[in-house]
């Protein structure tokens, strides 16, 4: 985890890991409008637990194929709200998935699971620190800038 | 202007949507390849902004579904993609892709390259301003319809087909292709210089009025030439230039207006050539009924080496169911020959 200060999380506490979301990224990717980051979080929710549920299942199941394709798409899906964390922990099972192998996905999924808690733990924060962005108000040091 | 927007990721297609849509385009979804390439199809759309890794259709393998098709217009495609290798890039632009945009992408960035192919495809108003052209000059007559159709898809057929061989792959390829159905639909344009007296005789013409007739081919020429010292090296003016100057050249060297033998006439002469002829022998006319496929089948082939090249009357018999599909979409009332 990088000791620089994140800016998201500009005091810099090495001790704290930033935020899982990179709000002011993401609400530049959303131009600044609160309701298509309200409508983005929300499908991103959905499909958080929809796919830790599926990666789960299939690697009961060995299927490594559909691990790789799940986890392709929370990459994606965690690219887009800026959850770089997350991406590239979805990235590095989608890797191993490709390469089967299945102890190695095994031993991954605690940091997963627990970085898509941490980000579900975070969705009302960033809400509300993106619409107070959006309407011009202080979001004090998680207001996307 | 309408935007088609695939992606089977909710997350990144409400992203994708949301930052075209408030930009002004009419941005529609779907959420894969195959419900694309149908809309694609079906709805006419011209601009497809589209995800790389998609069940049952990949963004690739969409780009090479539309490319193979025969659409009205062009179809242009941004793959959205995380790959960044020179060898994903190299991928899709071999698929037909026309742009990409990195994933996470960039709103500013998007919208830099939609506009970039909203550029690109209002050249293609050009297209149409050619194609409009020689329907205009096609309109004294009649009696052609939808000649000027039939004849740049018979162009098309043929030249992909010829395209393919190792021996045309030098001078036949995509552009040619393409180049050809741009201009084919102006190989008659010198008809405008023809009196009506002449043009539209019901009944057939004497010696003198024909040799009026076959000057067409040079002021179609020469009316190019016009152009092309105007705007000198632009393509399509040239190839339409030796279309029109060339298409009623004959392989053995008893055509017009030059009696130009073979290979010396130019190969796009020689594909309108037997493109025209084709569409000519199996339309109505007012002095002769539609002959059917079989007999304009026939005809032709009874003239390779002699009236037309040889090659291009092999290329002729591989693809022709293509020249029955294309006759039948391109049908005239009671032009079918029973």
């Amino acid at each position: 985890m990088s000791q620089r200060p994140h800016p998201d999380n500009p005091i810099g506490d090495a001790s704290t890991p930033p935020p899982p979301f990179a709000l002011a990224e993401l609400s530049e990717r959303c131009m600044g409008n609160a309701a298509v980051a309200t409508l983005v979080l929300d499908k991103f929710e959905k499909q958080l637990t929809a796919d830790i549920r599926e990666i789960q299942e299939r690697l009961a199941a060995q299927d490594t194929g559909q691990i790789a394709r799940t986890a392709h798409a929370l990459k994606g899906a965690a690219g887009a709200v800026a959850a770089q964390a997350l991406r590239e922990l979805a990235a590095k099972v989608e890797i191993l998935a490709r390469q089967d192998q299945l102890d190695s996905i095994a031993q991954e999924m605690s940091s997963l699971r627990s970085e898509v808690e941490r980000c579900l733990d975070h969705l009302p924060t960033a809400r509300r620190a993106l619409a107070s962005a959006a309407s011009g108000e202080s979001g004090g040091t998680e207001a996307a800038r | 202007m309408r935007v088609l927007v695939v992606d089977d990721n909710d997350v990144s297609l409400t992203l994708l949507e949301a930052t075209l849509a408030a930009e002004g385009y009419q941005v529609e979804t779907a959420r894969d390849g195959v419900e694309a390439l149908e809309r694609v199809r079906t709805e006419g759309f011209r601009f497809v902004v589209s995800d790389w890794e998609m069940p049952r259709l990949s963004g690739p393998e969409l780009c090479r579904a539309v490319r193979a098709d025969d659409l009205p217009g062009y179809v242009y495609v941004i793959l959205v993609t995380s790959h960044d290798s020179p060898q994903k890039t190299v991928e899709g632009l071999s698929a037909g892709a026309d742009d990409f945009v990195g994933k996470p992408f960039d709103p500013s960035e998007l919208i830099a390259r939609v506009r970039t192919g909203e550029r690109i495809l209002s050249l293609e108003t050009r297209d149409v301003a050619i194609f409009a052209m020689a329907k205009l000059a096609e309109s004294r007559d009649p009696e052609t319809g939808a000649h000027l159709e039939r004849v740049r898809s018979y162009c098309r057929v043929l030249a992909k087909d010829l395209g393919a061989l190792p021996r045309f792959r030098a001078e036949i390829n995509d552009e040619f292709v393409r180049l050809i159905y741009l201009t084919s639909p102006l190989h008659d344009i010198g008809k405008v210089g023809i009196p009506d007296s002449v043009l539209l005789k019901p009944g057939r013409l004497s010696d003198h009025e024909f040799e009026i007739m076959k000057t067409h081919a040079m002021i179609g020429a020469q009316t190019l030439d016009a152009a092309l010292k105007a705007f000198p090296g632009v393509k399509f003016l040239q190839m339409a230039r030796d279309i029109a100057a060339t298409h009623h050249e004959r392989w053995d060297g008893s055509g017009y207006p030059e009696g130009l033998v073979g290979a010396a006439i130019p190969i796009a002469g020689r594909i309108v050539a037997l493109a025209d002829v084709y569409d000519a022998l199996s339309s109505k006319r007012v002095y002769k009924a539609a002959f059917s496929h079989e007999i304009a089948k026939s005809m032709i082939l009874k003239d390779a080496g002699t009236h037309f090249d040889p090659d291009i009357v092999e290329a002729f018999v591989r693809t022709e169911n293509q020249f029955i599909e294309t006759r039948a979409r391109y049908a005239e009332p009671q032009a079918m020959a029973a």
